[in-house]
């Protein structure tokens, strides 16, 4: 015969009926790997293509192999084996074990995200107005501190950071806070009649904060927030009135209490899915989760209903709130790093259509002396 | 015959004592920190393939007459059943989370609500330690024989609820009851091919090591808290202030270093000699069939081992810090030198914000990958082969008896079962 001649390596062979060792000799052919007892007899033959590679080393170096889906090993004592079966086995590097299919793969990755669209889209936004209820008006109170402080500290440190060159240590250690007088006394005035119309068990306290952002908040515990920019650029106090009845609308509505449930709840999903990784750090407390939120359209259109009944409660002309949000339109894009109020309350036609659509007719909220002690609140 | 190696062909039957050896194959610290990697870079997703892979690194360094243990489990196997835990729990987790956030103000309902989570917790815990053991074992091969595990996963379930309401009223007296209990239930449907364990094992036989180890380490914590129960109270305090947020911090004080000392150097070794006794105990009760295993396993080397690697871990933290502020110093020199605590807290948080993502690369890069070495190649490495090398199987030679099961093998398609994997690595 021409053939070249089959090698020979030494091994034992489990036969995966009972967990006893048999010493072979194992033969290659032209298809098979044939495993042959002491006495010559044929134990088995594994078809090359079902050959799979276990691992080698150990103490001397013996390769383990084993066939595809089955429960019988061959241990090749013989070196130089694995050389000649990389050759000679085309799936030999493939794994061993029947794991699941990716059909199975498919199908847990598609509960998954089932179950996640669930959470995020129905289950926590029914949580959240539930829980809105629940909340102890202490644990809101704190709840809102605790995210005014955050929101305060991380826009100082962005003004900080943009300003850096210009701001001396004095300047930085000047309180955040604009808390002139006479201005305190003129946002007062304005907010009071306003105020009056609300159904809230927390009493609203509004703060001012020293930034150029042109953004207004309204945030849990009946805290609203208000950033300089956004005096800076209202023109009347009517257009500030606006503003204030649509933050105290939201705070009526439960808003921002339901939306940090909401957040800090996707915040420890993502978590729980990352496992460890990041340890603690995707388990951002409610406040950090406030700075990003945003509400729904819905929560907009109907904040925006509710605060100009409030105007019109007060008998405040709610006509200078469709200026607002015209002049906002306007506004866009030319100045982006101050457009914050369009991206948590995006300035639709909408919207403006909305409030001119009110009767343009009611008092001014503040007389001239006062207004001017209001824009003057963070000098 | 030019076979030349020990421990083959069917054994004749005798009373001869056969080690277990502990291979030492090369290239851990390579797989380690593969597995860092890619886990980090998949973020989390690999881990259940670095899981598989470290899983199958230890069964195949363990022989028996020989031959290597075999894993063959599957990383897409625990990612599936991972799939399938998350699609389950995720909706009760948020519940959960959610309504634990917001009842925090009404003690009535949060009582009610803590007393709930604990309870499904602690099903879900003995349910999921059960199944990953099934998971496991069902995993695991020898000379192409599988090993399994029978038995409910509900009794046992119930049976660990009965064993620690019991622990708990004789204030942790019983306990070797319940370990030996829980480890009957276990052990007794374990299955090696359509051969079966059996332990039998009584709980007194414990209970003298365990009150050394009451006295040993119970005492001296009780007696330092105790002796500082002003400190113990602002404990308290502060750990309800963690919860709510408010309030004042706790003052350093020297007795939480003196109980860390005390938990070091006590109780460390007062743990483990308790528990290697209990392994060595349990391994001489159990059989299979005629065959008996026998360990000889002894506390020093395993208290050496943890103690060793607790104070490496201690120095690493050190040594990153260390590491930390010398890049600091390189990078910015000035950031440090600004901030003294006089300053306004927003400008040195606005300052410290890069020496924040410095120590998180330094984790990331050094911490992490330092800890992981020293946990995988030397700590597991050295227990492994200590408790590997001391024990020895009595009439192996009666392996060669023990046919494959006819037992069909659980897969993860079973449900939220053994998709329950808890266990960390090589249990």
């Amino acid at each position: 015969m021409t053939d070249r001649a089959p090698e020979h390596w030494d091994g034992r062979y489990n036969d995966g009926l009972v967990a006893a060792a048999y010493v072979v000799r194992v033969a290659v052919s032209a298809r098979d790997l044939e495993i042959r007892g002491a006495e010559g007899q044929t134990h088995t033959s594994w078809p090359l293509d079902e050959v799979r590679f276990i691992e080698r080393g150990g103490a001397h170096d013996h390769l383990r192999l084993a066939r595809a889906e089955h429960p019988d090993r061959l241990t090749i004592t013989t070196p130089g084996a694995l050389a000649a079966l990389e050759r000679l086995c085309p799936a030999l590097r493939k794994i061993a074990y029947k794991g699941p299919s990716w059909r199975a793969v498919a199908i847990g990755s598609a509960a998954a995200l089932a179950s996640f669209a669930f959470v995020f889209f129905v289950l926590l936004p029914l949580l959240a107005r539930q829980a809105a209820d629940w909340v102890s008006p202490e644990l809101e109170a704190h709840l809102g501190n605790e995210t005014a402080n955050a929101i305060i500290s991380i826009v100082s440190r962005l003004d900080d950071l943009k300003t850096k060159s210009e701001t001396d240590q004095s300047a930085k250690v000047k309180s955040r806070e604009c808390r002139a007088s006479q201005g305190i006394a003129a946002l007062k005035q304005l907010a009071g009649p306003i105020e009056a119309q609300l159904h809230v068990s927390i009493p609203v306290r509004i703060r001012v904060v020293n930034s150029p952002i042109l953004n207004a908040m309204a945030l849990p515990g009946g805290q609203i927030l208000v950033f300089r920019g956004l005096i800076d650029f209202v023109k009347t106090p009517n257009e500030f009135a606006g503003v204030m009845a649509h933050e105290m609308a939201h705070i009526e509505l439960h808003h921002p209490i339901e939306i940090a449930i909401e957040r800090s709840a996707n915040a420890f999903l993502v978590g729980l899915v990352l496992g460890d990784v990041f340890g603690g750090s995707a388990m951002a407390g409610m406040g950090q989760a406030m700075i990003s939120a945003r509400y729904s359209r819905d929560a907009e259109r109907a904040a925006d209903a509710r605060g100009i009944m409030l105007l019109e409660g007060a008998s405040l002309n709610p006509g200078p709130f469709a200026q607002f949000f015209k002049r906002l339109l306007e506004r866009e894009g030319a100045y982006s790093d101050v457009a914050s109020f369009l991206a948590s309350h995006p300035a639709t036609e909408e919207r403006a259509r909305l409030a001119a659509l009110a009767p343009a007719e009611g008092r001014t909220a503040l007389g001239d002396k006062d207004w001017k002690a209001l824009k003057a609140i963070c000098d | 015959m030019n076979m030349g190696t020990a421990g083959v062909g069917p054994e004749a039957a005798g009373s001869a004592w056969s080690n277990v050896g502990f291979l030492n194959r090369a290239g851990l610290w390579k797989m380690v920190l593969g597995n860092i990697l890619l886990t980090t870079v998949t973020l989390g997703i690999y881990r259940f393939w670095a899981r598989t892979r470290i899983r199958r690194y230890f069964w195949s360094n363990i022989t028996i007459l020989g031959e290597p243990l075999e894993y063959s489990g599957t990383g897409r196997e625990l990612f599936v059943g991972f799939l399938i835990v998350v699609a389950v729990l995720a909706p009760l987790a948020v519940a959960y989370y959610v309504l634990q956030r917001i009842l925090l103000g009404n003690p009535v309902a949060i009582s009610i609500l803590l007393l709930g989570y604990v309870a499904v917790l602690f099903v879900l815990i003995h349910f999921a330690v059960y199944r990953a053991r099934r998971y496991r074992l069902t995993r695991t091969m020898w000379r192409g024989i599988r090993a399994g595990q029978t038995g409910s996963t509900w009794r046992y379930v119930g049976l660990a609820a009965l064993y620690t309401v019991m622990s708990v009223i004789t204030l942790g007296l019983a306990s070797p009851w319940m370990e030996v209990g829980l480890e009957r239930h276990k052990m007794n449907n374990t299955w090696f091919g359509n051969s079966r364990f059996r332990l039998e094992a009584s709980g007194s036989k414990l209970f003298l090591r365990m009150l050394v180890v009451y006295t040993l380490y119970l005492l001296p914590v009780v007696v330092i808290y105790a002796a500082n129960w002003s400190w113990l109270v602002g404990h308290f305090l502060v750990a309800g202030n963690v919860r709510t947020g408010v309030g004042p911090g706790l003052p350093p004080h020297p007795e939480a270093f003196l109980l860390l000392l005390v938990m070091i150097f006590a109780g460390i070794p007062a743990v483990v000699w308790y528990g290697v006794a209990k392994f060595r105990y349990f391994a001489n009760s159990t059989s299979l069939g005629e065959i008996r295993l026998k360990s000889e396993v002894t506390t020093g080397p395993v208290v050496g081992y943890l103690i060793g690697y607790v104070l490496s871990v201690i120095g690493l933290l050190i040594l990153s810090g260390i590491i930390a502020f010398i890049v600091a110093g390189v990078v910015s020199p000035s950031s440090l030198a600004d901030i003294s605590p006089q300053t306004d807290p927003l400008a040195a948080a606005a300052a410290f914000g890069p020496i924040y993502a410095l120590v998180g690369v330094i984790v990331i890069v050094f911490y992490f990958p330092a800890r992981s070495l020293l946990f995988y190649c030397w700590l597991q490495v050295s227990l492994v082969r200590h408790f590997a090398t001391t024990m020895t199987i009595e009439n192996a030679g009666e392996f060669s008896r023990i046919a494959q099961s006819t037992r069909q093998d659980p897969r993860f398609t079973e449900g939220l079962a053994d998709a329950f994997d808890v266990g960390i690595g090589v249990g």
